[in-house]
């Protein structure tokens, strides 16, 4: 897949992946692996953006195995943020279906 | 590449973060990368995962450009920006729309400005003596203290005197140059919309009619109208190049005013008995200002009496 499609809804699945439930790094990554096949380092760098964004907080949590995890929650900011992306995710890709529908029809 | 080396390749390209900061993005890529070994993939594959390391030093930077941006210098320099933009907006505005006008309405203005200078030259040398005569009351032994009460004195005059001169040149600035300028906006977006609905009528009537002899006097009208906007243009560019020039000359000229009144305050500071040294630096770049006007004056005026 496209690298650069990739790059513009990561930040959509991230965001509507920890707005179902709080998350540490693995797991998002794990669950993101799952829609999108994306450099695994390059989550953590937006997980970082969204933080300083103030669209995430994070916590610490301690764990049966090894040391305390990181955990990223979704704020009230984040929850609007999200739903105004997605809400331009879904007019964004209903243009583009328009436009390719349109297309073919002419060819 | 193993663990140490993945930690110290990344530690040196964060190197510009602060270090917790850089511990803390660490651990996070450790406990992953410990993570990933927990479910059986190898530490090297878990760190090849990653990508391109350099790759992913420019991502984490990009994400802390926000942090950066916060730091007290980059805010200090962007409020400068910030006040400078403005200003230099509002010297904008001042300039073009004293451009705007004919020359008789810059001869008032000039009057005007005159009349404005003298008027705070007045102000500030009422506070002067005021001020001399309060700084006269305190005269008494020890005479350090003396000395400081009326330093202080001083200053709380300078201050006083700067605040009047400057409210009263704002005030003048925005109430008889700027808002003037919107009433004249204002008749000329009338006439505008006047023309705009003229030409409405005479689209209707084409519409209704859709003979030959509309059309023929549309067609006249169309030449009239785009020869009208030609010798607008050229209009147009003579007033950029005014301005152009009137900004090159405006500039020095008040920057040199400021620095001559400064002089003055500087080397004839006690001979300058009884006149607010802040109305000599007023009056002083008022003069340039005055010479500046002059200058534009001439050519502006040849424009205005051909109309």
């Amino acid at each position: 897949m496209n690298t650069q499609f990739k790059r513009g809804v990561l930040e959509l699945v991230v965001l509507l992946s920890i707005s179902k439930e709080d998350m540490y790094g693995y797991q998002l990554v794990n669950k993101v692996s799952e829609v999108i096949d994306v450099n695994e380092g390059t989550i953590y760098p937006l997980l970082k953006r969204l933080t300083n964004e103030k669209y995430f907080d994070t916590y610490l949590k301690e764990s049966n195995e090894g040391p305390p995890r990181k955990y990223y929650r979704l704020t009230a900011l984040g929850v609007t943020y999200t739903n105004d992306l997605l809400k331009e995710w879904k007019k964004f890709v209903g243009q583009v279906d328009n436009f390719i529908k349109e297309e073919i029809e002419i060819e | 590449m193993n663990k140490q080396n993945f930690e110290l390749y990344l530690r040196e390209k964060l190197a510009i973060l602060k270090e917790n900061e850089v511990d803390e993005i660490i651990n996070e890529y450790l406990q992953h990368i410990e993570m990933k070994k927990a479910d059986g993939i190898s530490e090297e594959k878990a760190i090849s995962d990653f990508g391109d390391l350099d790759d992913l030093a420019i991502d984490i930077l990009d994400a802390y450009k926000i942090d950066t941006k916060s730091d007290k210098f980059e805010d200090f320099s962007a409020t400068i920006k910030f006040w400078l933009n403005k200003s230099l907006n509002y010297i904008n505005n001042l300039t073009s729309s004293i451009m705007n006008r004919t020359g008789r309405e810059i001869i008032t203005l000039i009057v005007e400005f005159v009349v404005i200078l003298i008027v705070i030259g007045l102000l500030t040398s009422v506070i002067d003596l005021f001020a001399r005569n309060v700084s006269l009351v305190f005269y008494f032994r020890p005479y350090f203290i003396t000395n400081i009460i009326r330093f202080f004195i001083k200053i709380l005059k300078t201050i006083l005197s700067l605040t009047v001169s400057l409210s009263v040149l704002y005030w003048f600035a925005n109430v008889r140059i700027l808002e003037a300028e919107q009433d004249f906006s204002l008749q000329k977006s009338f006439k505008e919309d006047q023309i705009k609905q003229n030409t409405k009528d005479i689209k209707n009537i084409d519409y209704i009619q859709p003979d030959q002899k509309p059309l023929k006097f549309k067609n006249k009208k169309d030449n009239k109208s785009t020869g009208k906007s030609f010798s607008k243009q050229l209009v147009a560019i003579n007033i950029l190049i005014l301005k152009i020039i009137g900004f090159l000359i405006l500039i020095p000229m008040i920057v040199g005013g400021v620095l001559l009144g400064i002089f003055f305050i500087t080397f004839f500071y006690n001979t300058m008995l009884g006149f607010g040294s802040w109305g000599i630096l007023l009056i002083v770049s008022g003069v340039s200002l005055i010479y500046f006007y002059l200058l534009i004056f001439g050519i502006n005026l040849i424009g205005g009496s051909s109309k």
